[in-house]
């Protein structure tokens, strides 16, 4: 019977009449029974009419919708297991790890990330960590403590959203282009890959010469793909060596929902920044976004960099929550990020202190509940 | 005995059989009137103690002091300005210690007394170092701050998730949000009534930022609630996203379900409303509801769909426990954590940097 049904609404009145009635019809039994049975009788009353003002109080708001809710709850609380990365026994702190990921293709850097663990990470096993993302030409970053180092090495051509043909073009850079569909990413990528990602700019029409000169001052770290970068964070399967590259245009759409295989909260509708599954469908959004949503915002739709924090979390104990550091040529680039991330300009000491403010504490799995 | 505990409860149910069984006991020897007498006792027997199981449940009233009309701070003292909290004398490490205070609403004009959870890490040598992330926790209607203290546990519940690294150490306030516990404010400013959004978001982070050592920069504010409070969270964060960076609702609805007094409660104090006409802020929200609690599960689903990027939204939902309790301790401890995950860290103060 349901608790919050009229028939046990109903049941219970037609008690309370029956138990008037027979109270009344036994009120002047003779004898020593005579008070017992009143009492009963009238004991009985008192709880059928409360029960059934409860009743009806409950079926009004539905504070208890069942039997179950009353009398209390399974727990569907659960705490996921510690998470892992694939790179953390690589990753135990201070030292800069190269970071290969396959789709780090259609960055355009300059040379292959740089991972840098904070002190702590191998012995803090059970936390995952927020993410401070360099914008630099410099590589002797000083890494931040409580918080994981991604060093990247723009090119001119690391503009997020534009076209490789649009790369060169002065002050592009800063301006998202407007959002284009997937199948449309798709394509630049695989044209991209004809040229090795992080590819001398000075191949493409009018790139900067500065940043030509850069792949050559970054230590440790040989043109991208290199043997000794994250074995295992290829899907593809492919074994090492620049050979990747040349194979990605097959690879490259297959490895793009990485995504979802991360633990990312970020796939939800209207999910948290990065999460690639959001913003592949936000070329519709325009015509029911409301007036004056930040222009910055909706062109997030091609930006390749916003899956950084779920590419990462697959080979890193990280979180998505990021704050970006950027030398001043870089800081345009950097307020393009979807999700606006705080930005934070240069990359000394006190910049870091500042970003690792702004982030949350490195912290165990959260509890958690279906969704 | 205090107006809340079971005792109290027990005590009316003693009073009830021991009326009743005199009605039945003297009936033949009294008269009528005498008996009318009893029969109204015993009705309003019935009814105080049903009230005070209410009462119980909801902590409307928390003390008989509150019942009969004095704000329920007559024990909280007004520190002096950057007065330290003394450290408890006989806590067990890790624990947090509640503390109440009068926070005068200087612009709101509600003054209130206000309980703050500090956490153990507030008064450790490196604790006093730091300045601490905040969560505002809003209680539901008919409520009061206690109805967090007692029947959700809250101080047992952070100190766990702290302790156990799934959160960070946090100050949480527990403001009262109305001034008159049977006037349902739903957190708004009411047309000739009290200005309830005013106190919790300009006077209560003011007067905490200057009684205690806690972050004053968005990225360290939160909100919470359950129920009328859950609303109160999602709906403060998205009209004052530059003082709050995330809000967790737990059984919250999309609209405030009185009237405001301006017709607000249709237009800017309605969630649904604000987010298909008003740009939606860069923020953080956890909406959790329980699949059987009809009228909370329709409003957080309406909210969760009509969320658009900039803002982020995670979900989270108990089978079953409808707009209860249980489903609170359920949710709180999850919520708390993903708010903490949300919100920035335990820091310096940025002037010592």
């Amino acid at each position: 019977v349901s608790l919050t049904g009229l028939p046990l609404i109903l049941l219970t009145w037609v008690l309370v009449i029956v138990a008037v009635v027979a109270t009344v019809r036994w009120w002047r039994l003779s004898g020593r029974r005579r008070v017992p049975v009143r009492v009963g009788g009238l004991v009985l009353i008192e709880l059928l009419v409360v029960a059934g003002v409860g009743l009806i109080v409950n079926r009004e708001d539905s504070f208890y919708p069942s039997w179950q809710a009353l009398g209390g709850l399974r727990n569907s609380v659960t705490v996921p297991s510690a998470p892992t990365g694939r790179l953390d026994g690589k990753l135990d702190g201070h030292v800069p790890v190269t970071w290969s990921p396959p789709e780090a293709a259609g960055w355009h850097l300059a040379g292959p990330p740089l991972l840098i663990a904070p002190a702590d990470y191998a012995a803090q096993p059970d936390r995952t960590f927020p993410i401070v993302i360099v914008l630099t030409a410099a590589t002797d970053i000083r890494p931040a403590s409580d918080a994981v180092t991604v060093v990247l090495h723009p090119t001119p051509r690391t503009n997020v959203l534009s076209t490789p043909g649009k790369g060169p073009s002065p002050g592009a850079p800063a301006h998202p282009t407007p959002s284009r569909s997937p199948s449309a990413r798709t394509n630049v990528l695989s044209t991209q890959t004809a040229s090795p990602p992080g590819a001398r700019p000075g191949s493409s029409s009018g790139g900067q010469n500065v940043r030509s000169t850069q792949p050559g001052t970054v230590p440790g770290a040989p043109p991208a793909g290199a043997t000794g970068s994250s074995p295992g964070a290829r899907p593809g399967g492919s074994s090492g060596g620049q050979n990747v590259r040349s194979t990605q245009p097959g690879t490259v759409p297959g490895a793009r929902p990485t995504g979802a295989t991360g633990s990312s909260p970020g796939a939800r509708p209207g999910g948290s920044p990065g999460g690639q599954n959001v913003r592949s469908t936000q070329p519709g959004t325009p015509p029911t976004s409301p007036p004056g949503n930040p222009p910055g915002n909706p062109s997030g739709g091609t930006n390749v960099l916003s899956a950084l924090p779920d590419l990462l979390a697959r080979d890193a104990r990280v979180t998505n929550s990021v704050v970006i550091l950027a030398d001043p040529e870089w800081l345009a680039l950097a307020k393009t990020w979807p999700g606006h991330p705080p930005v934070i300009a240069g990359h000394d000491g006190p910049a870091f202190e500042k970003a690792a403010r702004d982030l949350p504490a490195p912290l165990a799995a959260p509890q958690k509940l279906p969704s | 005995m205090s107006i809340d505990s079971r005792w109290t409860v027990v005590v009316g149910l003693m009073a009830v059989l021991a009326l009743t069984v005199a009605l039945a006991f003297f009936w033949d020897r009294t008269r009528s009137l005498a008996r009318a007498g009893l029969i109204a006792l015993i009705v309003l027997a019935v009814a105080a103690t049903s009230a005070l199981e209410v009462n119980r449940l909801t902590e409307t009233y928390p003390s008989w002091s509150a019942l009969s009309g004095n704000t329920d701070g007559e024990d909280a003292k007004e520190p002096l300005p950057n007065e330290e909290p003394e450290e408890p004398a006989e806590s067990k490490p890790g624990m947090g210690r509640l503390v109440t205070y009068q926070v005068p609403g200087k612009a709101g004009g509600m003054t209130m007394p206000m309980t703050v959870y500090l956490p153990a890490a507030y008064f450790t040598a490196e604790g006093k170092k730091l300045e601490f992330p905040v969560i505002e926790a809003l209680h539901g209607y008919p409520g009061t701050p206690q109805s967090w203290i007692k029947r959700l546990d809250i101080a047992g519940r952070l100190d766990r998730e702290i302790a156990d690294g799934r959160m960070a150490p946090t100050v949480v306030l527990l403001p009262f949000q109305t001034p008159d516990r049977l006037l349902d404010t739903e957190c708004t400013n009411m047309a000739g009534g009290p200005r309830s959004e005013t106190y919790l978001t300009k006077d209560v982070p003011e007067w905490a930022r200057t009684h205690l050592r806690v972050r004053a920069d968005r990225a360290a504010w939160g909100l919470t609630g359950y129920s009328a409070g859950g609303f109160c969270a999602m709906n403060l964060l998205l009209k004052h996203p530059d003082k709050y960076a995330a809000a967790a609702s737990l059984s919250g609805y999309a609209d405030p379900g009185i009237k405001v007094g301006d017709h607000s409660e249709k237009t800017t104090n309605n969630i649904a409303w604000r987010l298909t006409h008003v740009p939606i802020p860069a923020v953080a929200m956890w909406i959790g509801w329980a699949a059987d609690d009809r009228d909370a599960s329709a409003g957080s689903q309406l909210i969760a769909g009509l969320a658009k990027p900039p803002m982020t939204v995670v979900t989270a939902v108990v089978p079953r426990g409808g707009h209860s309790h249980g489903v609170w301790r359920q949710m709180e401890g999850p919520a708390f954590d993903w708010l903490s995950a949300h919100l920035a860290r335990p820091a310096p103060s940025a002037g010592d940097s």
